[in-house]
């Protein structure tokens, strides 16, 4: 079996059902990766189980989310896990400061343009007075 | 008309004459015919034993192309209940022989019937002890990433 090809091996996957598919998760690594790396079967084990079109049917492949979505979807998954962890990575924290030092930069400037303009009101407060007077 | 007769050559160099239309399931062999017609097609990596099952598979399965439907010598269950005999017949080992051929050759029938049979032989084991031993496979598991897996699963075995 250790011979077999992937394609060959998955073919006989495909005939199992899934008490059978876990026992054979257990026999060694190159077939564990094979069953665990399936959509369809990490669906049907941990979650409910979808629709699959008819195995004799060769477009199989189109109908199961491909192994490159699935891994998106964990990714996804991944992210929104790191977005909610109390840890931050010193990547995001090095972010996080950068953002901040920027911001308090653009109200360091906004302040100052308020303050010369405070000046120059001023000074034309006093102008006009002087005008007055 | 006598029927046009192929030569297939196994990897010991014992030659089978075979009859076009028996040999014509194979897809490859098909092709190859075409290709070279009146050549002795050499399967370097097909033992007689093997190319002889394969043979035997394909005389069965052989449709009589006469015209006439009811040429069939045999209903399409009799064919499967024939073919669960074919493959009990055959020990482990050769088995997987059988189903390589199958798809080197390209016979998507016998393709079937073999990794029906392989699917059935697991589906009977109890444990992945009995797998192993039934394949012959080596553990490349510790005890502790099997029950990690198990856990996983949620299956008590």
């Amino acid at each position: 079996m250790d011979s077999l090809p992937f394609h060959l091996l998955e073919e006989i996957l495909f005939k199992l059902n899934l008490k059978s598919l876990a026992i054979m998760q257990c026999v060694d690594k190159s077939i564990n990766s094979l069953i665990s790396n399936d959509p369809y079967f990490k669906s049907n084990v941990k979650g409910p189980i979808p629709k699959r079109s008819d195995d004799s049917s060769p477009d199989r492949y189109k109908s199961t989310p491909s192994l490159s979505s699935a891994m998106e979807i964990d990714e996804k998954v991944e992210v929104v896990k790191v977005g909610h962890d109390d840890k931050i990575s010193p990547y995001a924290q090095n972010w996080l400061v950068k953002k901040k030092e920027t911001r308090l930069g653009k109200r360091l400037l906004i302040e100052e343009d308020v303050a010369t303009l405070e000046r120059i009101n001023k000074r034309r407060r006093v102008k006009s007075s002087y005008a007055c007077n | 008309m006598s029927k046009k007769m192929i030569v297939l050559k196994s990897s010991e160099g014992v030659s089978f004459v075979v009859e076009e239309a028996v040999a014509r399931q194979s897809k490859i062999i098909s092709f190859l015919v075409e290709e070279f017609p009146d050549r002795e097609l050499p399967l370097t990596n097909m033992t007689s034993e093997i190319l002889r099952k394969t043979i035997e598979y394909c005389k069965k399965h052989v449709v009589e192309d006469d015209g006439g439907g009811d040429s069939s010598s045999s209903s399409s269950g009799d064919l499967k209940e024939w073919d669960v005999k074919f493959v009990a017949e055959i020990d482990q080992p050769r088995l997987m022989d059988l189903l390589m051929a199958a798809n080197y050759l390209d016979i998507p029938s016998l393709l079937d019937v073999t990794c029906q049979k392989v699917a059935d032989t697991i589906a009977a084991c109890n444990d992945e002890k009995e797998i192993r031993a039934t394949f012959n496979i080596e553990n490349d598991f510790t005890e502790e990433e099997v029950e990690a897996i198990r856990m996983e699963n949620q299956y008590p075995i």
